[in-house]
């Protein structure tokens, strides 16, 4: 088909070569600690100044995601208030021990995202479930946490683009195959098999990374 | 000793929110009894934290966050953790072990709800989970030992083993072990001799009978 043809080639040309060893993206440490301490001084204090600024930087990315995600503007800038206020109403809840604040924030609104637009709820792993299984020797968690996040970042960063572009994709399309061919012009078949590559490399380097390289960085 | 792993495209499908409900419910029951898996989850709900703060913020109309939180009203559905209902678990099933994810679901049954014969040896007891179309929840029980009907699937099966175990084609699966049959296989589980064997299985479209005699079954199959 000419269309795909063409689509496939402007998605192609798009893809610039990234080099293998790109700084990490997202957050910086000097941010997320700084979004700690506003954390806070919400659980402590509930304090509305510490809030206005998490609002001011998570509701406007949150209502990015969640367009992407298939939401309209102004569902997506609902939904991201929402996620917000339960933010506020669950504070003392966060456990950086469990999840980094920007990984329990996308996951509020996840679920928002879920009910909202689908009437569904996600079956949620508890961290009493961690319990099963196992038991395992208990590092100090929050760190542990801190370290695994920044080690996705940079893993992410240092993915070919092509690659970086596909999870992206995957995670913001909604039930994402379709959309991707759509997207992309490259045949399904290419795309399941380019993804899964994507998400391969992504978990054999989260799994090679040596937590004390990122510690003495 | 778990063998049987979903392939991590659930696992981010999972985390990432875009399977339907009754197929989140199943890897995450999963999940809940594999730490390798709940690992690959959690890493996975990373990254949807890492996409996050890495996307274009688009702008948000002005908000007067004084008065957004004046009006703050608690609610039931966002602020409550979902929490498993442990005593209110049906007479059938105190005795079983039971996932995390699932004993939330499970804890809304009615306390006297029995296993529903389907054919000889197997009993099921549906579980209305989700909105998808064709998408078909339940709790089934082999009696040890009993030979299930050779059958295909034209979707896709879970079956996630909570005690007993079973053997097929693609081979032996204990609690914990997570078999996904997609709609190339044609095959026929028998349930070990080390009691009934009893499985949440989620369903995705009719199953097919496709031995000799039970074919003709196939307009009854309706389960």
């Amino acid at each position: 088909m000419h269309n795909n043809e063409t689509r496939k080639q402007k998605y192609l040309q798009k893809m610039t070569f990234t080099p293998a060893h790109s700084p990490p993206t997202g957050q910086d440490k000097a941010e997320t600690d700084v979004f700690h301490a506003l954390m806070t001084a919400i659980i402590q204090h509930q304090d509305k100044q510490a809030f206005a600024r998490l609002f001011g930087y998570y509701a406007p990315r949150i209502k990015g995601y969640l367009m992407r995600m298939g939401a309209s503007a102004s569902i997506a800038e609902e939904l991201a208030q929402e996620t917000m206020l339960a933010l506020w109403r669950r504070a003392a809840t966060f456990d950086p021990a469990q999840a980094s604040l920007s990984t329990w924030i996308f996951t509020i609104a996840r679920n928002r995202w879920i009910d909202a637009l689908r009437k569904e709820r996600h079956p949620a792993l508890t961290p009493e479930d961690a319990l099963t299984g196992d038991p395992e020797p208990e590092p100090d968690r929050i760190y542990e946490q801190n370290v695994r996040a920044e080690a996705i970042r940079r893993v992410l960063g240092s993915l070919p683009a092509e690659q970086a572009e596909l999870i992206r994709l995957a995670y913001y399309n909604d039930m994402a195959h379709g959309k991707i061919v759509e997207e992309t012009g490259l045949p399904l078949g290419t795309v399941k098999s380019r993804l899964r590559l994507a998400l391969e490399k992504l978990r054999r380097e989260l799994k090679d990374w040596d937590i004390d390289d990122l510690s003495s960085s | 000793m778990i063998c049987h792993h979903p392939d991590e495209m659930y696992l981010a499908g999972y985390a990432s929110g875009q399977l339907g409900e009754a197929e989140s419910l199943v890897i995450a029951s999963h999940a809940a009894l594999c730490p390798v898996c709940r690992t690959m989850v959690h890493d996975f709900e990373m990254l949807g934290g890492c996409l996050l703060e890495d996307i274009a913020p688009v702008a948000i109309s002005a908000v007067d966050i004084d008065a957004l939180l004046r009006d703050v009203i608690p609610d039931p559905v966002t602020d409550n953790p979902v929490t498993p209902i442990m005593d209110r678990l049906p007479d059938v099933m105190r005795d079983l072990p039971i996932p995390g994810p699932l004993r939330h679901y499970i804890g809304n049954l009615d306390p006297s709800i029995a296993w529903q014969p389907v054919i000889r040896g197997l009993d099921q007891i549906p579980l209305d989970i989700g909105h998808q179309k064709n998408c078909k929840t339940k709790l089934l029980r082999i009696k040890s030992g009993a030979t299930m009907p050779r059958h295909s699937h034209k979707g896709d099966e879970f079956t996630l083993v909570l005690t007993g175990a079973f053997e097929d084609e693609r081979g032996y699966f204990g609690p914990g072990d997570l078999a996904i049959s997609n709609n190339d296989v044609d095959h026929r589980p028998v349930a070990a001799d080390i009691g009934d064997c009893i499985s949440l299985v989620v369903i995705n479209d009719d199953l097919r009978l496709t031995g000799p005699v039970t074919r003709f079954f196939n307009p009854f199959m309706r389960f």
